[in-house]
Order: structure tokens, then C-alpha cells, then sequence
């Protein structure tokens, strides 16, 4: 199985390793951006055998690349039938504003990938109760997504994320001055005055869910804002094995 | 139940709870809501299903006043309060005593005299706001990993991630380190730590404040530069208003006061000047004095020529520019407010089991 994060550089460990020695004549290579949600098991139950768990090798190990619905409680029938795709923060283009990933999971450049699946998601294991998972970093969400929709998607988010989170714009710079000059008042009253900017963010994610390929395709993206701007997340369907 | 929660239950937009502690016919009486917004001090893991400050301090330490408006932490000593005494109590003896003598002259003093009460009234309310306000408290259990194992974290989630940063000609390599807190299962951002004191973590996490019983962080740090600024300023207008006051007395020892508050003033004004000139120049070379001590390897930061970091992928080269990004950066939005109501069963208040997991130590091993 071709591995990108071990064929040049790695992206995760020590600071170190993800650098490739100059001295030895190599390419000097910077880390490469992987999608940091996502990890490998190798104690999980082959799809195709006798239904008990069995260690696997590195070469056959599962990628998790869908997790628990966290927005829904433990108790509810949606816990047990849907599941997250996370797509992680970036930080290659700016860190003044907040960014996400504008690769469809399984397409980051230090993303696993499995020459026999072709960028689809193939379940290969069964793990987490009972939930499907396949040996790439490819997530049950190019089921349904192409990259492009993908980007079409995440590219506003960021967009909206970029213009109400930049430090040098004049609104953030009033509202500081009014905020010292009237000693607090202004924060008191602002809010009263000034309508949330991140509600426009609010507003996208409600008319993207409403577009027929989230809403057929059952898939849905869950606001930001209940993930702190930690992650963009993906409520999927499950796919377990029953 | 509160009364909030109990009409929303009679217009069933909630469930009857069948909590086995309280039984269904559980009603909170109206002096335990009334108190509760008042001081919230311990968490209600029973009732998860109200606002914020209700659940918040049952999984982190802070405790909520008048409704989850103000914050400070529990089992703490309340050191702030001394704080606030310190700087309470001249402005009450400059009133008593100076005030009227300089603001009735005819000299023009009574700009020095409003200025005084402008920088004080400032330095009180961005102290009290950088003592109680969010200081940027991110959620938790939002990165969850798995059910398998009790919520086990993967060993991958034990490792430092360094991403690439914006690369520049000066630092093409440019990298990002970011890590998972395991204590609020959540990949931190960049910048941001978690503070055992407070039990959460915090976006760009300046440093735990023991003078304010707080954090300093994204959401506050304006808060408290201003706070600096003007206890700095208020201090040398006290000084300057008494030394005018002692230099128009023939006989000074007939203004004690007056020679009480300069002594006090010159005494307190270098604390906050010494830790204002230190935050601009942490600021200056891009680094929180969280960054800059662990690149020191120092505990005492006062004492530490400051330095800019090598490969800081924050650094903009510009002195200026470095200070703006980090003193005028936007607070941004509350990202586990206290004041929000939440969903029964949320599960950024429920406590999921400990991290260690022997076996996956014993298969890393083998």
C-alpha cells in the first residue's frame, strides 16, 4: 500500500522528523498537511471473516475517519445511526484568521492512501461499535462529495471566517476604541446595536443543509460555532454492520 | 427544574426527566433558582440541561455569578479582591481629602483631576472584566476519538502534530504545532493551552493570573493591557495632582494625605509599568509569556532579557504590526459561554472516563 506520509516527509511526531536532513543531500521539505483527526487501528474485526477481532499489520491496519455524533446525546437513536466526518483547521495560508481544510478527506497531500480502493471509501473492518471503516484516509463522505463540491462548500465558510476574524479591519478597530473610551459601556450596548457578524456564518451552513445534495444524500453540516470553530463537521449516516 | 425549564416542560418542548435521584416529580424550589443565578458554585451533573453556568462548573473550576454574567474560581484565595482593594483605596482618599482643594483652584488643575478619575474608573472596570469575563474557554469531548475501550484516545493523539505553517522567504519551512488535550479531548488550536487551575483550555493562552484569579487569553488579553495602561496612567496622575498639591502647601506636614498618596502611587505604579513594558515587548516579538518562557526554560519572566523566537511562524518582522496582531486581535465569539442555554445530554458538560489505557500501553510495547 502506498503511504505518502512515509514515502518523503513525515507530518506528525517530533518537531524534527518532519524534515528531511540537507545535509545528506536530500530536498528540504517542509511538514505536510494531513487530516489530524484520523488514526490507525490494527485490533479490529476483517469484514470478511469470522466476525471476531483479530490484530492486524501496519499494512492492513483501518483508518478511523468518521467518529462519534458528539452533538446529539448518548442516549438518542441519532447517536446510533449517524456519525462525524471532521475536517480539521489549516494553517499554510494565514494564521490571523481561521481556516479549514479545503480537501475532501482522503485527498490532503500526506493523506493514506490505497491504490485498490481509487480515493473511495471501502469498508474493510469493522470497529467502534459496530462501525465501518476502510484502509485509507478516504471518509464515507466521497460517497457523496466530489472535491469540488467539497472546496465549493468550505471555501464560503472560510471566506466569512476570514472577513469577521481579521485583527486590521476598521469595525474591530472602533469597537476597541469605543470599548476603552467609554470604559466598557460600549460592550454593554453593542450587542444591542451591532448584529453578530458570525450569524452570517449561521446563515450559510442553514442554506447549504437545505441544498439537495446534503439534504438527499442525508448528510448535514453542523455549525461551526457548536465545535468552538475547532473543526468543520459532517453528520453522515452510519454504516454499521449489523 | 427551574422555572425556565418547567414551562418549557409544560409546553413540551423537553422531556420529563426519569432521573432516578429526583424522580419525575422533581421541582427546584424558586429560592434555589434565585440563588443558583445569584452564585453558582458547584455543577449540576443531574440537571444537564440548562444554561451554562449551571453545568459549566461541574467540569471545569470556575464558580458564576448573576446568572453566568461574572467568574472567578473556586478553592482559590481570593487574591483579586485584595487587588481591587489596592486600587479602590486611594481614588477614595484622593476624593475625601484632595479632590475638592484642587478641582476649587484657579489654577486649571481640574483636567488633572478629571483625568485622574477617567484612567481610575477605566483601570477598575477592565480589572474587574479581565478578573471575571471568558478568557476564551474552548469546549470539550468535541474531538472525541471512539466509544471503543471507555472513549480510549488512539496513541497518535499522544503526538505533537506540526503542520505547515505560511511559509515565507525568511522561513520556508515554516511549521505549526498543535497538539490533543486529553483532558478536554479537543485538538487544541495553535497558541492555545489548557490550565489545570482553571480546568479548561484556553485560546491563545497568554498565562494564569494569580493577581486577577484568572486566565489571560484571547478573549480578555485587550482587556488587560488596558488594564495596565490605565492603572499606569491613574498612578502618575496621582502622583502628579498630589506633588501639586504638596508644592502649593506652605507647610506640607498639614497634608499628610497628600504625601501618603504620592509615596503610594510611586510605590505601586512599578508593578503594572514593569509588566506593561514586558507585555509590549513579548507582544512586539510575537510570543504569549507562556511561548516565551518555555523557549526560555525560565520560571521567572520578569528577570529574562526578552528575545524573539527562532522560527516563530508568528513573527511578521514588524515590531508593530506583532504588537497589533496579539493586543487588537477580535476577542472572537464565547466558545462555551455560560450564559448559553444547552441541549439535555450535551456532551461538552458530561465527564468522560480517564485517559490512561493499559492496554494499548501494553500493545505499544510488544
Amino acid at each position: 500500500m502506498y503511504n505518502v506520509l512515509n514515502s518523503s516527509t513525515k507530518a506528525s511526531d517530533s518537531p524534527n522528523n518532519s524534515l528531511a536532513d540537507d545535509t545528506a543531500g536530500q530536498p528540504v521539505q517542509g511538514p505536510l498537511f494531513f487530516n489530524y483527526h484520523e488514526f490507525a487501528e490494527t485490533f479490529y474485526i476483517d469484514i470478511q471473516s469470522d466476525g471476531q477481532f483479530h490484530e492486524h499489520d501496519e499494512d492492513h491496519c483501518i483508518y478511523m475517519t468518521h467518529f462519534p455524533n458528539i452533538y446529539v446525546p448518548q442516549d438518542s437513536q441519532e447517536f446510533n445511526t449517524t456519525r462525524i466526518v471532521r475536517i480539521p483547521r489549516r494553517f499554510d495560508t494565514t494564521l490571523e484568521t481561521l481556516c479549514f481544510s479545503t480537501c475532501l478527506p482522503g485527498t490532503e497531500p500526506a493523506a493514506f492512501i490505497n491504490p485498490e480502493d481509487a480515493q473511495r471509501f471501502v469498508a474493510r473492518g469493522i470497529y467502534d461499535n459496530g462501525q465501518l471503516f476502510g484502509r485509507s484516509s478516504t471518509s464515507p463522505l466521497s460517497q457523496y462529495l466530489s472535491q469540488y463540491e467539497f472546496e465549493q462548500i468550505i471555501t464560503p465558510i472560510n471566506e466569512i471566517l476570514s472577513q469577521t476574524t481579521a485583527t486590521f479591519t476598521w469595525y474591530n478597530l472602533i469597537d476597541l476604541l469605543l470599548d476603552i473610551l467609554t470604559l466598557g459601556v460600549w460592550h454593554l450596548i453593542s450587542r444591542y446595536l451591532v448584529a453578530d457578524p458570525l450569524l452570517r456564518l449561521e446563515t450559510y451552513v442553514a442554506e447549504v443543509n437545505e441544498l439537495p445534495l446534503l439534504r438527499d444524500n442525508k448528510i448535514k453540516i453542523i455549525s461551526p460555532r457548536r465545535s468552538g470553530y475547532l473543526s468543520v463537521c459532517y453528520k453522515t449516516h452510519s454504516k454499521s454492520y449489523d | 427544574m427551574t422555572r425556565l425549564n418547567m414551562r418549557r416542560r409544560r409546553f413540551g418542548q423537553i422531556p420529563v426527566a426519569n432521573d432516578p435521584d429526583f424522580g419525575s416529580e422533581y421541582r427546584e424550589s424558586w429560592f434555589k433558582t434565585v440563588y443558583k443565578w445569584l452564585v453558582t458554585i458547584d455543577g449540576d451533573s443531574t440537571l444537564n440541561e440548562e444554561r451554562g453556568y449551571r453545568s459549566l462548573p461541574y467540569v471545569t473550576n470556575y464558580i458564576f455569578f448573576l446568572g453566568g454574567r461574572l467568574h472567578t474560581l473556586r478553592h482559590k484565595d481570593q487574591i483579586w479582591l485584595v487587588v481591587l482593594a489596592i486600587i479602590v483605596a486611594p481614588m477614595v482618599l484622593f476624593s475625601i481629602f484632595e479632590a475638592n482643594k484642587l478641582w476649587n483652584t484657579r489654577l486649571g488643575y481640574k483636567p488633572l483631576v478629571f483625568l485622574f478619575y477617567y484612567f481610575w474608573t477605566m483601570s477598575c472596570s477592565f480589572f474587574i472584566r479581565t478578573a471575571t469575563s471568558d478568557a476564551g474557554v474552548l469546549p470539550k469531548n468535541v474531538h472525541l476519538a471512539q466509544l471503543t475501550n471507555r472513549f480510549q484516545i488512539p496513541q497518535e493523539y499522544y503526538n505533537c502534530v506540526s503542520l505547515p505553517g505560511p511559509r515565507t522567504a525568511a522561513d520556508p519551512l515554516s511549521k505549526v504545532d498543535i497538539k490533543y488535550c486529553t483532558t478536554c479531548r479537543i485538538w487544541r488550536p495553535p497558541r492555545a493551552s489548557h490550565c489545570s487551575t482553571c480546568g479548561a483550555c484556553i485560546m491563545t493562552h497568554d498565562h494564569h493570573c494569580f493577581w486577577v484569579n484568572n486566565c489571560v487569553g484571547q478573549r480578555n488579553y485587550r482587556y488587560f493591557i488596558t488594564f495596565l495602561t490605565s492603572t499606569v496612567l491613574t498612578a502618575i496622575l496621582l502622583i502628579t495632582n498630589c506633588s501639586i498639591h504638596i508644592a502649593r502647601t506652605k507647610r506640607p506636614s498639614h497634608v499628610p494625605i497628600a504625601i501618603f498618596l504620592l509615596v503610594y502611587a510611586c510605590l505601586t505604579v512599578w508593578y503594572p509599568a514593569i509588566l506593561l513594558g514586558y507585555h509590549i515587548f513579548l507582544t512586539g516579538t510575537q510570543q504569549t509569556t507562556r511561548e516565551f518562557l518555555h523557549y526560555t526554560h525560565s520560571k521567572n519572566p520578569v528577570f529574562t532579557v526578552i528575545t524573539p523566537a527562532q522560527h516563530n511562524p508568528y513573527d511578521t518582522g514588524s515590531f508593530l504590526r506583532n504588537m497589533a496582531l496579539l493586543i487588537l486581535q477580535p476577542r472572537g465569539p464565547s466558545t462555551f459561554s455560560a450564559r448559553e442555554i444547552h441541549r439535555p445530554g450535551d456532551w461538552r458538560f458530561v465527564t468522560v472516563p480517564g485517559t490512561h489505557s493499559f492496554e494499548k500501553l501494553h500493545r505499544s510495547q510488544e
